[in-house]
């Protein structure tokens, strides 16, 4: 036993330290502020760390478009901002940017595109949680170059990277008796291209994978304490409320809460009075911290003009968009094809014959829920399952919810894939990187069952081996130009 | 020692594998054999003099491929405010897409008289390219054809630094993910890692 935690403690610390060097590599294979807005977050930040108060994107003056034109094909090249932008910065530091943005004539400049109405919708979108954290980082760098202050940010996403791994080692613990499988589950988790593009650019989304996972890894742990407390209850609450000051999409997850409340009060093991009060508790853990979004735009702007999460009317853009729009913004319900490491606006460039493999991958997951829930298969090797009979037929259940939930997103997907993919702009993958844990228990696990018992445990390394090629595989495509000669 | 072995052949390979091994086989339609001297492009800044009044856009008609992701971008300077009408920039946006643009064209909500200065910022990893050419359309109806030809010294500016820490890092990620392997292989042979 004790030579086993030996083993494990060897294996966690290999992987972390193979992750680091992977969101390392990921961080320098992707060109400053080429990943989706990953400019405006980083001038967002910087504002907040130079001035210590939030950008105003009316602000014409704040970041010329063609600015921003002139740094994206510039690659690792230095190069500058809009002077007015920092006009605290030291006058050798100004006026090197100075000298750098000279072949741009003022009179040039495009219109910045965001409007006074997207102040508001902005604050919705991004919350300011993920700002202020990285703006305080973010001050210790402000006298270095260019260079410089971009990796830092982008460390931070590194950071958020390694938080999201840890929790699902510690998912993979809750729900599995096996060390392996949850050593492999992490390592799949850690090494999905995703998980690896977000974790090594400047964007807050990467922040939601880390506090989604984090609430998915206390939800489950709630669930599996034999008598659980309003403290977790509380713990869980105020989790997704921190979340939420980072990504409204947060809010998701108070249903899937509420949903496991109720499980543990079904079992027995939490009284209905204490379940009303936990269901309470947690409801107002999380809306007190969701509710100061709307009073911060108050207070800013002085009216909730914009404070609304969702932006989206169906009478305006006509219902086709609306369910369009509205599958981009339910965080579990994206387009399959993104989730194999799509990045922002950006279709996976892989061919045809690695994506339709990919298809077949998800096909065999569904087909084996499928098989799971017609046989009642007893699940060996899940914590939560025990030989008590309602305890399996509970676990059946629970299956066929998640079978519904994610497999019918699939299914859809698989749909959208094939009617839409090939005529409109895809919708953004990364918002299937808030879900990476639960989605990706979903895949593996499917796949795992339809091996013998005696080769699962080879099953589950083979899988994390698979996963990492593929996560090579997607950085070699973007370290690497394609040629089309 | 075959546990080592294995693991290195799983690990290792895995990793470097889809590095090295994917980048010196034609694998599939659109991935050819990579050259690692191009992981760092260069940036070349060109000026043209316009000799006729009224110009009202510009167009680079780009060869055949020079347009496939992410060979090459180009962003005019000087155009006020110029209106781009077809061509689409970044890397992002490189990576997406699908047909390449044979054309980059950019359209002026204003005449300009001659001699005006217009600035092309050239961005391409490609090294066969040496002259691009450009159409100058004017507001009477004229196009005006030149080319800008450019020097692969003073365009090809490679970082070895970067260079040097991507092998190293891929490196140290197969040593270190071999070792993970094997030591999920030292779990499964000691109880399958039930805890």
């Amino acid at each position: 036993m004790n030579e086993n935690k030996a083993l494990v403690r060897r294996a966690l610390l290999l992987l972390f330290s193979a992750v680091i060097v992977n969101q390392l590599l990921w961080i320098t294979a992707a060109p400053p502020f080429q990943a989706p807005d990953e400019i405006k977050h980083f001038i967002a930040v910087e504002y907040l760390a130079q001035k210590g108060e939030w950008p105003d994107w009316r602000d014409r003056s704040l970041l010329s478009r063609e600015a921003v034109l002139t740094l994206e094909p510039m690659g690792w090249n230095a190069t500058a901002f809009e002077p007015l932008f920092h006009r605290s910065y030291a006058p050798s530091i100004l006026e090197r940017d100075r000298i750098a943005l000279e072949s741009i004539p003022s009179a040039s400049r495009f219109q910045h595109e965001t409007t006074a109405g997207d102040l508001g919708s902005d604050s919705w979108r991004y919350p300011p949680l993920y700002y202020e954290a990285a703006a305080l980082f973010q001050r210790l760098f402000l006298g270095e170059s260019l260079f410089v202050r971009v990796t830092a940010l982008r460390l931070v996403s590194l950071l958020f990277a390694l938080g999201t791994a840890a929790f699902a080692y510690w998912t993979g613990r809750i729900l599995f008796r096996n060390v392996l499988w949850a050593l492999s589950f992490t390592a799949i988790v850690a090494f999905h291209p995703l998980l690896s593009f977000m974790g090594s650019v400047i964007n807050p989304e990467i922040g939601l994978y880390f506090f989604f996972s984090g609430a998915v890894a206390i939800g489950l742990s709630f669930y599996h304490k034999a008598l659980p407390e309003n403290s977790d209850v509380l713990l869980l609450g105020l989790w997704i409320g921190l979340g939420c000051l980072l990504k409204p999409t947060m809010i998701a997850l108070l249903p899937w809460s509420l949903l496991i409340v109720l499980l543990v009060m079904s079992e027995g093991r939490l009284p209905l009075k204490k379940a009303a009060s936990a269901g309470a508790v947690l409801l107002f853990s999380s809306g007190i911290l969701i509710a100061l979004i709307p009073l911060r735009n108050l207070l800013i702007m002085g009216n909730l003009k914009g404070y609304a999460p969702f932006e989206i009317h169906p009478l305006s853009i006509g219902p086709m968009e609306f369910l369009r729009q509205l599958n981009d913004w339910i965080p579990f319900s994206s387009q399959f094809s993104q989730f194999w490491g799509v990045f922002g606006w950006m279709d996976t460039p892989v061919p045809k014959t690695v994506r339709y493999a990919l298809f077949g991958v998800c096909v065999l997951a569904i087909f084996s829920w499928v098989r799971m829930i017609l046989l009642c298969d007893p699940q060996e090797g899940m914590r939560s399952v025990t030989g008590n009979r309602s305890s399996r037929w509970r676990m059946i259940g629970l299956m066929a919810l998640a079978f519904l939930f994610y497999g019918g997103t699939l299914i859809a997907s698989f749909y959208t894939y094939y009617r839409e993919t090939q005529h409109y702009m895809t919708t953004q993958g990364r918002h299937w990187g808030a879900a990476l844990v639960p989605l990706t228990f979903f895949l593996v696990w499917g796949l795992v069952r339809l091996f013998p018992a005696s080769w699962r445990d080879r099953a589950w390394i083979g899988l994390a081996i698979l996963m990492t090629a593929y996560s090579s595989y997607c950085l070699w495509i973007i370290v690497l130009p394609r040629y089309v000669l | 020692m075959k546990r080592v072995l294995l693991a290195a052949f799983l690990g290792g390979g895995s990793v470097l594998l889809f590095f090295l091994g994917m980048g010196l086989l034609p694998v599939t339609d659109g991935f050819q054999r990579y050259d690692w001297r191009r992981l760092e492009p260069g940036v070349l800044t060109v000026t043209l003099e316009t000799s006729l009044s009224g110009l009202s856009g510009v167009d680079l008609i780009l060869p055949e491929g020079a347009n496939s992701a992410p060979a090459l971008s180009v962003l005019p300077i000087g155009i006020d405010p110029g209106e781009m009408t077809s061509a689409r920039m970044g890397w992002v946006d490189r990576m997406t897409r699908r047909e390449p643009t044979a054309e980059y064209r950019w359209q002026m909500q204003e005449d300009f008289p001659p001699g005006h200065e217009l600035t092309l910022l050239l961005y391409t990893p490609r090294e066969d390219l040496q002259m691009i050419p450009v159409r100058l359309r004017y507001s009477k109806g004229m196009i005006e054809t030149i080319g800008i030809a450019f020097d692969r010294a003073d365009f090809y500016t490679p970082v070895p630094s970067a260079f040097l820490f991507r092998i190293i890092s891929i490196i140290a990620l197969a040593f270190l993910w071999s070792f993970f392997i094997f030591s999920l292989l030292s779990l499964l042979d000691s109880g399958e890692g039930s805890q």
